[in-house]
């Protein structure tokens, strides 16, 4: 099984970050990659060089917000949540992916 | 909140840091237990982590930069650089900052005092609505007048008044002088002031025949009565009547503007004694006693409608009042009003005197930019370098304009920090040497206005003069920018442009100042009409009688004292005389000869006694001067001035004219010439005067004419006083010389002033033109070395040295002289002069600049033309 390289995931890594925070728990930054390679059976593979910077960008525009909490093995650790900014703008992305992964899908198809 | 968060993160670097390096390391953490959890040994995980991660310092900067304001950040790291680089040369960045400290300081100055001028509220309650009432011709309304219009004003929702005079206070020791006013009960209440002890004037106590009572000034409760706490009910004598203390005033309250007339600051208020039936008496008329009328505007009243009220009281006056001279009623015009803001009174004559400062210090600070623009485009062009290594590593052309300009920033606000803390100083020391007390403008004082503005002005100035270095220095190719055999061949252009500025805003003081100083010149050139050499003048006033009534008595006291002093060995002439010239007392009215068609003119008149003429030396043209036998209880004889007779088309031939009076005609004995008596600039006025033996004020000036050293005749002149009345006090001794130069002491200041920033501006342009003619030899050293090698002459080199600076420089001083012609006119009115530019003040004027430029060219270009080939080139 290939893995897909992270280049081509950054596109919809928010789109992704933002969907798995929408779960409702709030998460550090390990827990999201992890939870992305796990859900997606170890196909999408997260770098931490674009995950974080991704995860400061949405904070400061205002989709997620972060806080310092203990973490289950005491340390301390920066723990993300989706805002109500955040959820809309998942709601777009997803749409809007869904439309485009579905002509995308009829073209090959089709063609 | 995100944006203030990131603010702060900019300022707490190290904490942002700090976070963000937790965040990745709890990371990595994870991943390495994770690694371990799947049994991996510990070296192993740790290969595998490492392997995983790589290397985030690239993310760690993407982290950081979506963390903090980013254009803030990158200016503080471009700040800190410049510190840096302006540490690394601390002469050159001293100099600059002590030249910005002074320009920009001097501004701020200059601003307190506009503001203490213009802005700041006046001590007094409401004061945006105070006006004072004054006649259309200056002059001030007198207590008939001011009842009229209290009685009539339908705008004015209170008035009040104030008179100032001497006293005498006697009783405590030696008898002394204390400057009085004489004030209506409502003085203080208008005004908004409350005793600080006791209590203020009551309303009754303005009728005459009230117990006399007295209400003192802080300061002379300090001075004069040792901060007596039970001074209340105290008695002093006051011109021989007792007068009981019932106030003492706020420490801080001062109403005593030169500028209002009002010589010094006050020591005592009594209150003034209005008689009930006081005849309607115009202060034009020198009958009545004039006062300072001030008044507060109804709410939403302005100063047009307030005046047109004042014309319709006029209109009813000119009805009321029958004309002396039958069959010509009077003009309404003649009893006109006009109110003006109590502030713009106050600024008065000042006014100009702030405009010429703040143009002195603009302009200075301009050439202080253009000067430090020089400096920095020589530095910003040494660093080419610097600046290659920099663009080559993929700085931006903006952000390296930004550089230069925040290194300008941090100049202009050292500058401008500095400047500050000499604003005060200098504002003091513009004070001490301004001509004229100022109690407003002593008040000015360093606040958040004046900082905002010196803030304001040092931006300002840091964008002026980093301009043109942050643009030139920016710029880079890239080839010879890196070689080391880099010359500064650019931004000559600039250094010309900016010489030719600074030579242009020179010239235009040294205009203005050339302008001011001729104007000067003429005032004191023109003929006085008298000789003002060896002539002591002192004031004196009779303790007896009325003081506000005419009587020839008066005058009979008064020539008891001319005798004495006549007899004095050494003494050629004494007289008395109402106002001499330059300090006229008020007086006069419409005259009107007897046979002669001519409707007739408003005239001055003066009192005097019979040697008045002979002790100033005014030429008698034609009849005689006064006699001790004109005198008696009615006006018989005059004698009147050359612009007198020219009125009525009259020459000699005045004399024996009759001038037509309500109690009989005036024979005109004499003709004398006409003398400067309002100011030195105003124009001759028809004048004339009367014998003080038939009519006299008992508050006179006495002249003296006598070669003795003024010290001794002062002395003299007291004893033979003392010995006809020991109680008469002699105060406002001055030589006729002083009084003459006292009365340009404010044009006088105004050609210092401006002279000084004239003079200060071109010895800076000139040090600007040194520099940059230096600069420019030492640059073509190579090609003046080779050229006088290949047999060029000096002539030849110094041209080539000097021919592009100076038409740059001609060009600054052509343009230089046309702003001043342009601005002589905006000098003109705000100095309140006529005097026009002569061709040869600006041709003097022109000649003096070329003589400080040339001195600024001759030492570069003689280093050039002493170059020698050989070591000049050897050194290449």
């Amino acid at each position: 099984m290939g893995k897909i390289k992270k280049d081509q995931l950054l596109g919809k890594l928010d789109l992704l970050v933002l969907r798995i925070l929408a779960c409702g728990d709030s998460m550090h930054g390990y827990a999201i990659a992890e939870r992305i390679e796990q859900l997606s059976e170890n196909v999408l593979q997260v770098g931490e060089g674009s995950l974080y910077p991704a995860l400061h960008r949405m904070d400061e525009s205002g989709w997620i917000r972060s806080e310092w909490a203990a973490s289950d093995n005491n340390r301390r650790a920066r723990y993300y949540r989706i805002t109500a900014a955040g959820r809309r703008q998942l709601e777009e992305e997803e749409s809007d992916w869904l439309l485009a992964a579905d002509a995308i899908a009829r073209v090959l198809r089709l063609a | 909140m995100a944006l203030l968060r990131r603010f702060l993160n900019v300022l707490r670097p190290a904490r942002l840091e700090r976070e963000l390096n937790e965040e990745l390391e709890f990371h990595r953490e994870m991943r390495l237990r994770h690694s371990q959890d799947r049994g991996l040994s510990a070296a192993e995980a740790e290969a595998e982590v490492r392997r995983r991660m790589g290397n985030l310092l690239v993310a760690k900067e993407e982290m950081r930069d979506e963390r903090v304001v980013r254009w803030l950040a990158s200016s503080l790291e471009d700040l800190r650089h410049g510190v840096v680089l302006l540490r690394r040369d601390p002469g050159v960045s001293s100099l600059i900052v002590l030249v910005l400290a002074l320009g920009i300081g001097g501004n701020a100055a200059v601003f307190t005092l506009l503001k203490a001028a213009f802005l700041d509220p006046l001590p007094y309650r409401d004061a945006g609505r105070l006006v004072t009432v004054i006649e259309n011709n200056g002059w001030i309304p007198t207590v008939s007048e001011f009842l009229e219009i209290r009685a009539r004003t339908r705008t004015l929702e209170r008035m009040a008044f104030a008179e100032h005079r001497d006293m005498q206070l006697s009783g405590t020791g030696e008898p002394a002088r204390v400057f009085a006013a004489r004030v209506t009960a409502s003085f203080f209440p208008l005004l908004g002031v409350n005793a600080a002890q006791g209590r203020t004037f009551l309303e009754g106590e303005n009728q005459q025949g009230r117990a006399p009572v007295v209400v003192l000034s802080d300061g002379f409760w300090r001075s004069r009565m040792g901060s007596d706490p039970a001074v209340i009910g105290h008695t002093l004598r006051l011109d021989g009547q007792l007068a009981v203390v019932v106030g003492v005033l706020p420490p801080g309250f001062h109403f005593d503007y030169p500028t209002l007339g009002i010589p010094e600051p006050v020591d005592l208020y009594v209150p003034y004694p209005i008689e009930s039936s006081l005849p309607f008496e115009r202060a034009a008329n020198g009958q009545g006693v004039p006062v300072r009328v001030i008044g507060r505007l109804r709410e939403g009243v302005s100063l047009a409608q307030a005046e047109s009220d004042l014309w319709d009281t006029a209109v009813v006056l000119a009805r009321e009042n029958t004309s002396p001279f039958p069959g010509h009623p009077h003009d309404p015009a003649m009893f006109a009003f006009n109110v003006m803001m109590l502030r713009d009174a106050i600024v008065g004559s000042q006014r100009s005197l702030l405009w010429l400062l703040l143009g002195g210090v603009g302009v200075l600070l301009l050439i202080a930019c253009a000067n430090t623009a020089q400096l920095l485009l020589a530095r910003s062009l040494r660093r080419a370098r610097e600046i290659a290594i920099r663009s080559a590593l993929g700085a931006g052309r903006l952000r390296l304009i930004r550089q230069f300009l925040l290194e300008g920033l941090v100049l202009a606000c050292c500058g401008g920090a500095a400047g500050l803390l000499v604003a005060r100083w200098i504002a003091r020391i513009l004070l001490n040497l301004l001509p004229v007390r100022s109690p407003l403008l002593a008040s000015a004082h360093v606040d958040a206005r004046a900082v905002g503005f010196t803030l304001a002005i040092s931006m300002i100035s840091a964008v002026v003069f980093a301009i043109v270095p942050a643009v030139k220095g920016s710029r880079w190719t890239p080839g010879p920018s890196l070689s080391a055999h880099f010359t500064a061949g650019e931004g000559n252009r600039w250094r010309h442009a900016m010489i030719a500025i600074e030579a242009a805003l020179s010239m235009f003081l040294l205009c203005g100042a050339g302008l001011v100083a001729q104007n000067l010149w003429k005032l004191i050139s023109a003929p006085l009409g008298f000789n003002p050499e060896h002539v002591l003048a002192m004031r004196l006033q009779l303790p007896f009688g009325k003081v506000e009534q005419p009587d020839p008595r008066a005058g009979v006291a008064l020539q008891q004292y001319v005798d004495k002093i006549e007899a004095i060995p050494g003494v050629e002439a004494a007289a008395t005389v109402t106002g001499p010239p330059l300090r006229p007392a008020r007086g006069g009215g419409p005259v009107q000869l007897i046979g002669v068609a001519d409707p007739g003119t408003m005239a001055w008149s003066h009192q005097i006694s019979p040697d008045y003429f002979r002790t100033l030396g005014i030429p008698l043209l034609a009849g005689r001067a006064f006699r001790l036998g004109d005198a008696g209880p009615k006006l018989t004889v005059g004698i009147v001035n050359e612009e007198f007779a020219h009125h009525f088309g009259l020459g000699p031939n005045v004399v024996g004219k009759q001038i037509a009076d309500p109690e009989g005609p005036i024979n005109i004995v004499g003709l004398v010439g006409t003398v400067r008596t309002r100011r030195l600039e105003t124009k001759p006025f028809p004048e004339c005067y009367y014998s003080s033996l038939q009519m006299s004020w008992p508050n006179v000036y006495l002249v003296v004419r006598s070669p003795l050293p003024p010290g001794q005749l002062l002395k003299q002149v007291k004893a033979a006083i003392a010995s006809v009345n020991p109680d008469q006090a002699v105060f406002g001794v001055q030589t006729m010389n002083e009084l003459v130069a006292n009365s340009v002491v404010e044009p006088r200041f105004d050609v210092y002033l401006i002279g000084v920033f004239a003079l200060l501006a071109v010895a800076m342009a000139a040090a600007g033109m040194y520099s940059v003619i230096s600069f420019l030899v030492s640059q073509r050293t190579s090609e003046i070395a080779i050229r006088m090698a290949l047999g060029a002459s000096r002539a030849a080199i110094v041209k080539t040295v000097l021919v592009t600076t100076s038409l740059w420089v001609v060009a600054g001083l052509a343009g230089g002289l046309g702003l001043g012609l342009a601005a002589s006119k905006a000098i003109r009115s705000i100095t309140n002069t006529e005097a026009a530019g002569s061709p040869a003040m600006y041709a003097t004027v022109v000649l003096l600049f070329l003589a400080v430029t040339l001195l600024a060219a001759y030492l570069p270009a003689r280093r050039a033309t002493r170059l020698d080939p050989a070591t000049a080139l050897r050194c290449e």
